[in-house]
């Protein structure tokens, strides 16, 4: 697969400079400008309704104490929507799949697509009370690549956040592993909040 | 021709599906990649409730079976006496009540101290804050409501103080060891 670089020609030469630089950042034919975005499960042409959800419930002895603590997750995409069904996440609980590309056509504008993610300032409860989004950071991955960090790890910020720049006709990837700071003890309830990742060609 | 096969790929997808809005995966063409294609993550934390107590021996958030005991010896020159004794052993106590579940209801009931047939009324000890904000509730008395420090969390620590009121002279008790045992509990109003 090329994704591993098994080529014994220029070519293969070129894909594997490529996996060095960006891993997994692939090259993939062009088109008419179009962008893709998936996290956690989708479909790399279809409709998708599924939202996943990362959460961790905080044990009582724990709470408030500053150790962090790993946030699961209900994704079950470990397969790469690349098109080569590469394992790339393989433990979905803990990892998140991002993937994203940008094709257009040659010489055609604009040369680069955006990736960014939003978040609001908290996540809330039933009462009102409230948990700060920036409570949350998150790790990256990607299994079999030297440079898991194609798309950087980072800490929600209660705004939006520039990701990553993908390059016209590539397809980049990786996983995410959410974590909770709990640095400060909070009242008790379930807390949701949901952040909105986009990849825009303006 | 792992190329050629993604090119067949994309060409069918642009026939067949111009524009497909899904939720978690989305493809955007054309003029509308200005506007961007999007896909959600849902986060939850999960805080369970529960409320902590602290009087004397141990720390607030471990489970400690230890007894505390507050002591009062009078002296020969005392017992015949009316006066507030102070504590010979055992205070202060240090205190602390931790929850996250909004107002708690804080209370304190026991018996009578006892020697034998004979007794002494809990309400001859008096309870004070030496330090801290966990104020004492009335012995036997309807429960103290404990406000929350900030938001729905309560976090109060201190110390408390007894004393003795002794009164030898209006009403004398029998020589012997008075004792009882006061439970404190908090609770959900």
């Amino acid at each position: 697969m090329l994704r591993h670089g098994l080529v014994l020609s220029t070519a293969l030469t070129a894909a594997l400079f490529a996996f060095e630089a960006q891993a997994w950042s692939l090259s993939i034919a062009s088109a008419p400008r179009r962008v893709f975005l998936h996290v956690g499960n989708g479909t790399i042409d279809g409709n998708n309704s599924l939202v996943n959800r990362v959460e961790v419930t905080v044990p009582v002895n724990q709470l408030g104490n500053g150790t962090p603590l790993p946030m699961n997750s209900t994704s079950t995409q470990s397969s790469s929507l690349y098109g080569d069904n590469y394992l790339t996440c393989p433990t979905p609980a803990s990892q998140v799949m991002i993937g994203a590309s940008y094709r257009r056509n040659n010489n055609n504008s604009p040369a680069s697509a955006r990736l960014s993610v939003t978040s609001p300032a908290n996540l809330t409860n039933a009462s009102g009370d409230s948990i700060p989004f920036s409570e949350i950071s998150w790790t990256v991955s990607a299994a079999g690549s030297a440079n898991p960090g194609v798309i950087p790890a980072g800490t929600f910020n209660g705004g939006t956040q520039t990701l990553a720049t993908i390059p016209a006709n590539t397809y980049i990837e990786n996983c995410h592993s959410f974590r909770y700071a709990n640095s400060a003890l909070r009242a008790a309830g379930t807390y949701n909040g949901r952040v909105v990742y986009t990849l825009s060609a303006p | 021709m792992k190329k050629a096969f993604v090119l067949k790929s994309a060409l069918a997808l642009a026939l067949a599906t111009p524009l497909i809005a899904s939720a978690e995966s989305q493809l955007v063409t054309g003029t509308g990649t200005a506007a961007g294609a999007s896909a959600r993550l849902d986060f939850r934390i999960i805080i369970p409730g529960f409320i902590a107590l602290r009087v004397g021996p141990g720390a607030v958030l471990t489970n400690n079976s230890t007894v505390g005991a507050v002591e009062f010896t009078v002296s020969e020159t005392q017992v015949t006496a009316d006066g507030t004794i102070n504590p010979s052993s055992g205070a202060p106590v240090d205190v602390a009540l931790l929850s996250n579940v909004g107002n708690v209801a804080f209370e304190a009931s026991g018996a009578d101290l006892t020697a034998g047939t004979d007794t002494i009324p809990l309400s001859r000890i008096s309870a004070t804050v030496a330090s801290g904000n966990l104020a004492h509730p009335t012995f036997n008395g309807a429960p103290l409501s404990v406000a929350p420090t900030s938001g729905r969390i309560v976090n109060r620590s201190g110390t408390w103080n007894f004393t003795y009121n002794h009164q030898g002279a209006t009403d004398p008790v029998p020589a012997g060891t008075y004792s009882t045992q006061v439970t404190y509990t908090a609770s959900l109003p």
